[in-house]
C-alpha cells in the first residue's frame, strides 16, 4: 500500500491487528526510532501485546542468522555491531526459501506487516519476497519519501515494489492535518505538484500555516531563525531542518535550546571516543578539551588553551578560575588509565558560560567512559557500541526544539516545522521536510518558488 | 512427533547408551537385567509432564552423585508451541530417516529440537532444550514437556476413575459435568437420608435434645440424623468405569491394561509416545496379537515396550524389534537386520530372550540337553542362571540360523550329528567363532547312545521305545535293518536281548531311521537315561562331549 505523509498508514496497521484474530502478526521497520513510535502508536490504540512483535528488519534477520550460522553462512564480525548486512539477508533469505527452520516462522506468525517500504534495500526487499512466500505480507510505503544518504540503492516502487505485492488502494484521508483542511489541501497538491516534477510557488496561494521567511544576510537570518523558535516554544515541538551537518552544528549553537540530533550510526561518537582514548595525558586533555569544544558554545580557543596549560603543569597566570575543571582535567593527565574522563566531563559541562548544544553526543560519549571504567568490555570502542545499542533499543525522548536533517526526522511528528535552505532539497527530501509539522510549516529561504530535482 | 534419538548417560545400571529408536512402535527384547525397563523410565523422565521427580542416589550411574545423570532425546516434528521464535525455534534442528541427527536443519529434514534432562549432584531435575551451535540452554517448562503426552500405561486403576488429570478425564469433552455429576449426587444422598424415616436414630437424637436443654445447650430447630457433606469424602474420583455393575478395579488385568491403551488413543488426537513395560502381562497370546496390529497400524503414536513374551517376538515385524544388550554398563539398542531372520525368529522366537544358544540338531538333543541340565542343577547352577538354551535347529537350516543369531550379539554353538552337512561346513564356522561340537566317527546320535552307554543304560533306552509300541512292531523294524550277512536272534523279548556289537549298531540305525526318540518329550526321557550313566561312561567319547557342552554352557 503507497499512501502519503500523515495519511495513517501505521494508524491502520494497528486497526487491522485489532480487527484481525487473536494471533501474532510480524511487523517490521527499519529504525528502533520507527519500533518505538509504532508500538506506541499500538498501545494507544489499546492492541493487546500478543498480537504482535515489532523489530527492525535488520534485527529480526540478525537473530535468525546468528541462530543458523552454518545455513546462512554467517560469521560474527571482527568489531560489534559491523555486520555484513548484504550477506546477513540474503543468508536469511536462503534459509527462509529451503530450509526447514522456516517452520519457525509459521510456527509463529500468521502474517506480516512492513513500514517505511520505500527504504528497503535490494536485499531487504529480495528477503521480504522470501517471507511472503511462507506467510501473507502486506508492505506499505511512500516512493516520495525514499531518502538515503548511504551507497546502497533502495527497491524501485513502480519496478520491484508493485510487480511482487499487488497494490491495494490507497488511504485518502490526511488525518496529521485534519484540525486544519487549508493545509491539508496545499500539502496535498504539494504533493501532486513534486510528483509531476512541476516548481511549487512558495508566493502564492499559501495558507495560513505556512510562512516564508526571507532575510537579506546571514546574521539577519540566524536572527530570524532564533526568533521563530521562541516564538513557537509555548506551543509545541519545533523542528529545525537543515542538511549539512555542520550547518547543523552551528545554528544549534547560535540558537539557544535547540539541541542536534545525532545520527543513530553517527561516526562522531567513535571519532570521539577514539580521541579521548589517546596513549598519552597530554594529548587526552587537548582532545578533552576539543571534544568539549565541538560539543559546546562559549568556549572559545583561549579558554580552551589555558585549561590545558594549567593541568599539565605549564600555566603562565596564577588565575583562580575554573579550579574544579583544572583539577579533574588534572586527574586525566596524570593518569594512566581511563578513569578520570567522564568526571572531567561534567566538570567542563558545568563551566560558567557554557552550552552544551550536543547533548546526545556529549553524554553518550561520557556514558561509554562510564561503561568502560565499569568494566565488562576489552576496549572504549565495544563499550561504546554497547551504550550505543542500549539507547538504540531504549529510544530516546526528543526535547522541545530539535535540530536534524531530513534523513534523521523522518517519519517522526512535530508541532512546528522550520525549513532552512529548501532551495538544497531534493524531492524527496523536500517532501519529508514539508510534511514534519501537523501545525505550521515555515520556510527560510529567499525563493520565490523551489525546483528540486530527483 | 517422535523420538529420533537417545542418549543416556549415568542413569541407574547404564553408565552409555546412544540409540535411534523406531518412529513406531520399538519392542524392546533382551535377557533379564539387560537395562530394558531402565530405558523406559529414563524416556518417562526426560519428558515427564511432572513439575518435579524424585531423584536419589540410587538413580546415579554406580549410586553416587558424582557421576550426573543427562538423558538427552531429540524429537522430530516436535510440537508446534515447541517450534516459536520466541520459545526454542531458534535452537531448532533437523533429523532424516537415513542421515540421522544435524545441528541446523538441512534441505530434506524433519524439523527436530533436543530435550536434555539434568541431575548434578544436588539431585535437583533440570530440563532443557539444547543445540550444539548454542551454549546457552533454554528452560523447557512441565507445561511445554506436557505437550508431548508422554504416557506411561501401567497402574491402571487411577486411569479408569474420573480423578482429576486420570485419563478418562483428559477424554472427557465437558470435565465439569463429571464434577456436576458428583455434587448432585452427593445432594440427592443428602436429601434421600434426610427424607426418609429413621426412627431409631430419630429417637436417639430426640433424647440428646432433651437431656442438653437441661444442661443450657437449646437447638435452633431439632437434632436429627443426617449426612455431613464433609464426611462423604466424594470427589469426582469416586466416579468410575463400570461393566453393568461391576467396577472396572475387578476386570481381569489383562482386560484393565487394554482398556488403559485404549483410553491412550481416545486421549490423543494430537501424537504422543507411549510406555509399556511387560507388554504382555495379564494377558493371553491373541489379545497380544489383536494389539500388538493395533499398535502397528497407529500412526500418530510412537510406542517403547519391553517384553519377555516369545509372542511379541513372533508376531512383530523385525523392524520393530529391537535387541537390548548390557556389556560393561554400556547398553546397546540394536535392530534386527534383515527380513530373513523373521523365519528364525518365528521358528525359535524364545531364542531372542536368551544369552547363550546351543544350536542342536533337532528335538532328540534339545530334549537330552534338558535332562542333562536337571541332572547338572543338583551340583551346579541351572543353565536359566546363564541364560543358556539349547534350540532345535532343524537339521540343515542350524548353520544359517546359528549365523543370524551370532550376528545379533548372541553367544551361540552348534551341536549336531557328524553325519550332515554341517560337520563339512564345522571349519568355516569355526572362523566365523562359532564352535561345532559333534559326535567323533560319523554318526547320528541315537548311534552313539547306543554304542556308549552300558548294556542296561540300552535297555532302558528301549524300555522307552516300548511306552509307544509293541514288542512285535519294534522286532520288525529292527530285523528289517539288519545288514546282510549278519545274524542276530530276536526272539527273546525286546529287553532280554543280549548285549552284541552288531546290535547296538542295528538298534543305533533303526532308533535313527525309524525316530524313536525324535520328539522333544522322548528326547528327554533318553537324556535321562544318559544323565544315570553318565558317571560310568564318562572316558567315552559321547562322555567328553557331553563334558564339553556343560563346559560352554555354564561358563560366564
Amino acid at each position: 500500500m503507497c499512501s502519503p505523509a500523515g495519511y495513517g498508514k501505521t494508524h491502520l496497521i494497528g486497526h487491522a491487528l485489532l480487527a484481525g484474530p487473536d494471533k501474532r502478526h510480524l511487523v517490521l521497520t527499519h529504525t528502533h526510532a520507527g519500533v518505538h513510535a509504532v508500538r506506541k502508536r499500538f498501545t494507544q490504540l489499546g492492541v493487546s501485546k500478543n498480537r504482535y512483535r515489532i523489530d527492525t528488519i535488520a534485527g529480526w534477520a540478525l537473530q535468525y542468522a546468528q541462530a543458523f550460522p552454518t545455513t546462512t553462512h554467517y560469521t560474527k564480525p571482527a568489531q560489534a555491531l559491523q555486520e555484513d548486512w548484504p550477506t546477513v539477508y540474503s543468508g536469511v533469505a536462503e534459509l527462509l526459501r529451503s530450509s526447514p527452520a522456516n517452520a519457525i516462522v509459521t510456527a509463529t506468525y500468521v502474517g506480516a506487516y512492513v513500514d517505511e517500504y520505500q527504504d528497503c534495500s535490494l536485499p531487504q526487499h529480495a528477503l521480504m519476497t522470501a517471507l511472503a512466500e511462507l506467510i501473507p505480507c502486506r508492505v506499505l510505503g511512500d516512493p516520495l519519501q525514499a531518502i538515503f544518504d548511504f551507497a546502497e540503492p533502495t527497491v524501485d516502487w513502480n519496478n520491484d515494489v508493485v510487480t511482487t505485492f499487488p497494490a491495494l488502494p490507497p488511504l485518502t484521508q490526511a488525518h496529521r492535518w485534519n484540525h486544519d483542511p487549508a493545509f491539508a489541501a496545499w500539502l496535498h497538491q504539494a504533493r501532486i505538484t513534486l510528483e509531476n516534477n512541476q516548481p511549487l510557488s512558495l508566493r502564492n496561494g499559501l495558507p495560513t500555516a505556512v510562512r516564508v521567511l526571507r532575510t537579506a544576510t546571514f546574521p539577519e537570518r540566524n536572527r530570524a531563525i532564533l526568533q521563530t523558535v521562541n516564538q513557537k516554544r509555548a506551543t509545541g515541538k519545533t523542528v529545525v531542518i537543515t542538511q549539512w551537518p555542520r550547518q547543523c552544528h552551528q545554528l544549534a549553537r547560535q540558537t539557544p535550546g535547540v539541541y542536534v540530533l545525532e545520527p543513530v550510526d553517527g561516526e562522531d561518537f567513535a571519532i570521539a571516543a577514539a580521541q579521548l582514548s589517546a596513549p598519552t595525558g597530554a594529548n587526552r586533555v587537548n582532545n578533552l578539551l576539543a571534544f568539549a569544544a565541538t560539543c559546546f558554545t562559549g568556549f572559545d580557543q583561549q579558554q580552551q588553551q589555558r585549561l590545558s596549560r594549567a593541568a599539565q603543569g605549564t600555566t603562565r597566570t596564577r588565575s583562580t578560575a575554573n579550579n574544579q575543571q583544572i583539577a579533574a582535567l588534572k586527574m586525566v593527565y596524570d593518569a594512566n588509565d581511563l578513569a578520570p574522563i567522564p568526571d572531567a566531563l561534567t566538570a567542563l559541562a558545568d563551566m560558567d558560560g557554557v552550552r552544551v548544544t550536543r547533548p546526545e553526543l556529549f553524554n553518550e560519549v561520557k556514558r561509554a567512559f562510564v561503561a568502560f571504567r565499569e568494566g565488562g568490555h576489552e576496549t572504549v570502542h565495544d563499550a561504546l557500541a554497547a551504550t550505543r545499542q542500549r539507547t538504540r533499543q531504549a529510544g530516546r525522548a526528543l526535547s522541545q526544539q530539535t535540530m536534524g536533517r531530513t534523513l534523521l526526522i523522518k517519519g517522526l511528528e512535530f508541532e512546528h516545522a522550520i525549513l532552512v535552505a529548501p532551495e538544497e532539497l531534493n524531492t524527496q527530501n523536500l517532501y519529508v521536510a514539508i510534511t514534519r509539522g501537523t501545525h505550521s510549516l515555515t520556510f527560510v529561504t529567499n525563493a520565490d518558488a523551489l525546483h528540486p530535482g530527483r | 512427533m517422535h523420538i529420533a534419538e537417545l542418549v543416556i548417560k549415568n542413569f541407574r545400571g547404564i553408565r552409555d547408551l546412544r540409540w535411534l529408536p523406531n518412529p513406531g512402535l520399538n519392542c524392546l527384547l533382551g535377557p533379564g537385567d539387560a537395562t530394558k525397563s531402565t530405558i523406559l523410565t529414563a524416556i518417562d523422565l526426560v519428558l515427564s509432564p511432572a513439575w518435579s521427580v524424585g531423584i536419589d542416589e540410587t538413580d546415579c550411574f554406580e549410586l553416587t552423585t558424582a557421576n550426573p545423570i543427562t538423558i538427552t532425546a531429540t524429537i522430530a516434528d516436535p510440537p508446534t508451541e515447541w517450534r516459536r521464535e520466541d520459545t526454542f525455534g531458534m535452537l531448532l534442528r533437523g533429523w532424516h530417516p537415513t542421515d540421522g541427527v544435524h545441528d541446523e536443519p538441512q534441505p530434506g529434514d524433519v524439523p527436530a529440537l533436543t530435550v536434555r534432562f539434568t541431575v548434578a549432584d544436588d539431585c535437583e531435575p533440570h530440563w532443557h532444550i539444547v543445540a550444539d551451535r548454542e551454549p546457552i540452554e533454554r528452560m523447557l517448562s512441565a507445561k511445554q514437556r506436557a505437550l508431548c503426552n508422554t504416557a506411561r500405561i501401567d497402574t491402571v486403576d487411577r486411569q479408569l476413575t474420573w480423578s482429576p488429570g486420570s485419563l478418562l478425564t483428559k477424554a472427557t469433552a465437558d470435565r465439569d459435568q463429571a464434577a456436576l455429576t458428583f455434587s448432585n449426587a452427593a445432594k440427592g444422598a443428602r436429601e434421600a437420608i434426610r427424607a426418609t424415616d429413621h426412627p431409631e436414630l430419630t429417637a436417639t437424637a430426640t433424647r440428646l435434645q432433651t437431656t442438653a436443654q437441661q444442661y443450657g445447650v437449646k437447638p435452633r430447630g431439632a437434632f436429627i440424623a443426617a449426612l455431613d457433606s464433609k464426611a462423604m469424602h466424594l470427589r469426582a474420583g469416586c466416579l468410575t468405569l463400570h461393566d453393568t455393575v461391576v467396577p472396572s478395579r475387578l476386570f481381569g488385568l489383562g482386560t484393565r491394561r487394554i482398556l488403559s491403551l485404549a483410553l491412550q488413543e481416545l486421549v490423543t488426537t494430537t501424537p504422543a509416545i507411549a510406555l509399556i513395560d511387560e507388554f504382555e502381562y495379564g494377558l493371553e497370546p491373541h489379545r497380544i496379537r489383536r494389539l500388538l496390529r493395533k499398535l502397528q497400524a497407529l500412526t500418530t503414536i510412537q510406542t517403547f515396550m519391553t517384553t519377555h513374551s516369545p509372542v511379541c517376538a513372533h508376531e512383530l515385524t523385525p523392524t520393530a524389534l529391537c535387541i537390548v544388550r548390557s556389556h560393561n554398563h554400556v547398553t546397546t539398542v540394536k535392530p534386527v537386520p534383515d527380513e530373513d531372520l523373521r523365519k528364525t525368529i518365528r521358528a525359535v522366537p524364545e531364542s531372542l530372550l536368551a544369552r547363550r544358544l546351543l544350536i542342536c540338531e533337532g528335538p532328540t538333543e534339545v530334549g537330552i540337553i534338558r535332562a542333562l541340565d536337571d541332572h547338572w542343577a543338583t551340583t551346579a547352577e541351572p543353565l536359566a542362571c546363564r541364560g543358556a538354551l539349547p534350540l532345535d535347529g532343524e537339521g540343515s537350516t542350524a548353520p544359517k540360523r546359528a549365523r543370524e543369531l551370532h550376528k545379533l550379539g548372541y553367544d551361540v554353538m552348534i551341536f549336531s550329528d557328524s553325519d550332515s552337512s554341517i560337520a563339512a561346513e564345522a571349519a568355516t564356522l569355526a572362523q566365523e567363532c562359532i564352535e561345532v561340537t559333534m559326535w567323533a566317527g560319523s554318526v547320528c546320535t541315537e548311534q552313539q547312545l547306543f554304542n556308549d552307554l552300558p548294556w542296561q543304560g540300552v535297555k532302558e533306552l528301549l524300555a522307552i521305545v516300548l511306552q509307544d509300541r509293541d514288542e512285535q512292531s519294534i522286532r520288525n523294524q529292527v530285523t528289517a535293518r539288519i545288514p546282510t550277512g549278519t545274524t542276530l536272534d530276536l526272539t527273546l523279548p525286546v529287553l532280554e536281548w543280549t548285549d552284541r556289537p552288531a546290535l547296538r549298531e542295528v538298534l543305533g540305525r533303526t532308533a535313527g531311521h525309524a525316530g524313536w526318540y525324535k520328539q522333544l518329550h522322548l528326547g528327554e526321557e533318553a537324556g535321562k537315561v544318559l544323565a544315570r550313566h553318565l558317571a560310568a561312561i564318562s572316558t567315552t567319547n559321547t562322555g567328553t562331549v557331553v563334558e564339553t557342552l556343560r563346559v560352554w554352557l555354564h561358563r560366564e
